[in-house]
């Protein structure tokens, strides 16, 4: 993150939001921190582990995220999932993103 | 069993040891379980243990970031927030107390080392150690601030219209002129009572005051009360052309007749000058010179200091009543 070229440091800020909204429609099935990151890069997200992870716990630091420990598993994790608060602000996250996109679509006509 | 080497028990040690008690086992678990889980797919693949491991460890990266990033501390001394105020501080600080302690500092020392140039170090000295401590302490105080995130609500008020400066000099600046002038008849004050009880010289057991005596009945409460006056005025009016003219009278009154009095000597206890005359003969550096010009040199050059400084405050009166600050317009 250090050097990074303009146009890289605008991409990435491009995507900072997007990946907050990624995390919380995803978790609606409960999942845990490696899992989340191969699930998002597989869908596209191109996120990086020390940021997810903190991101992981800023959000339920906010209580749009709980977390659990799994102990059933031969490896005990940490299993995160969207809370009702979670929900509401991914909502209103989606409609955000659709009035931008539509926004943008209608500035580059 | 574990898959994972002492590298990462090592990693995870420098991880844990920034995060605080409660939360290290809890941290110190789930940063386990992702290393081991990003590992697995590398060593089934066929990756050695030791590649593997430093790759994964590496993507992670510094584990104090990590765990700064983790717990939400910033990693910063002092964010944007209250940046421009502590900044602001700072250099008011450091301007105003600067230059006040560098020169009363060789004041104080040359009449106590009866030197000129040997006080220079001390002033400088003792001004650099005042800029140390202002910068210092102002930094402190912001840092605990910025960490502190109640009193930052407080201070992170959103700028709004209203904290332009204004056109006219407004009330703040007024105000602190004022205090300024009430601060400055009461170091008067002050230093006059003072001088009168201590002194460098004494004569039988007394001390010798600077300035004549028989003043106290007349000159001193006379100027003491014009410059009270002007400052209470000041501090009630605005900034325009009758505060100006008030301030004018009160310069004319109390600067012609001091600058007289200097002049003349009228002001000064002649015992006192008497005794600083064989004194300053005595100095090596000023040996063979005219002690009577020099001192005739010193009270003129007082007397200047005196008239020019009553006049430009006169002037700055009239000057900050009659134009309002012009907007650089194109």
């Amino acid at each position: 993150m250090d050097e990074l070229s303009s146009l890289e440091q605008h991409r990435q800020e491009l995507r900072r939001g997007t990946v907050v909204l990624a995390c919380l429609a995803q978790l609606r099935e409960p999942g845990y921190g490696y899992g989340l990151l191969e699930t998002l890069e597989g869908a596209g997200f191109d996120v990086e582990a020390n940021t997810l992870y903190p991101l992981l716990r800023r959000l339920e630091k906010q209580g749009l995220l709980t977390s659990e420990w799994n102990t059933e598993e031969s490896r005990p994790r940490k299993f995160y999932r969207t809370t009702a608060d979670g929900e509401a602000a991914l909502a209103a996250l989606r409609i955000e993103w659709r009035a931008l996109s539509s926004a943008i679509d209608a500035l580059g006509a | 069993m574990s898959i994972t080497t002492d590298l990462t028990d090592r990693y995870l040690g420098a991880a844990v040891k920034h995060a605080p008690e409660r939360q290290r086992a809890d941290l110190e678990r789930e940063l386990r379980a992702s290393i081991e889980d990003a590992l697995e797919p590398r060593l089934d693949a066929g990756e050695p243990v030791d590649t593997a491991e430093r790759a994964v460890l590496g993507g992670l990266g510094d584990p104090e970031k990590l765990v700064a990033d983790w717990l939400d501390r910033p990693l910063h001394l002092i964010g944007p927030a209250v940046f421009l105020l502590w900044k602001k501080l700072l250099i008011w600080g450091l301007a105003v107390l600067v230059p006040i302690t560098v020169v009363a500092v060789y004041l104080i020392q040359s009449l106590v080392q009866r030197d000129l140039v040997g006080p220079i170090g001390d002033a400088i000295g003792a001004g650099l150690s005042v800029a140390m401590h202002v910068a210092f302490w102002v930094t402190l105080a912001f840092a605990i601030v910025e960490r502190s995130t109640d009193a930052l609500r407080s201070l992170r008020k959103q700028w709004t219209v209203d904290d332009l400066p204004s056109r006219t000099p407004g009330r703040g600046e007024q105000l602190a002129e004022g205090i300024i002038q009430l601060v400055a008849v009461g170091a008067l004050v002050f230093a006059l009572a003072w001088q009168q009880f201590n002194s460098i010289y004494e004569s039988d057991g007394q001390p010798v005051p600077l300035f004549e005596p028989s003043l106290w009945l007349w000159w001193w409460p006379f100027a003491i009360a014009v410059t009270l006056l002007g400052a209470i005025v000041q501090l009630v009016r605005r900034f325009d052309l009758v505060s100006a003219w008030v301030n004018l009278a009160g310069q004319v009154l109390v600067t012609v007749p001091a600058v007289w009095l200097t002049v003349t000597g009228a002001a000064f206890n002649p015992e006192f000058l008497e005794r600083l005359r064989d004194e300053v003969q005595a100095w090596p550096v000023l040996e063979g010179t005219a002690i009577d010009t020099g001192f005739g040199g010193a009270v003129i050059a007082i007397g200047a200091i005196l008239a020019i400084g009553g006049a430009w405050d006169a002037v700055e009166g009239f000057r900050k009543a009659r134009k309002p600050r012009t907007v650089l317009a194109g």
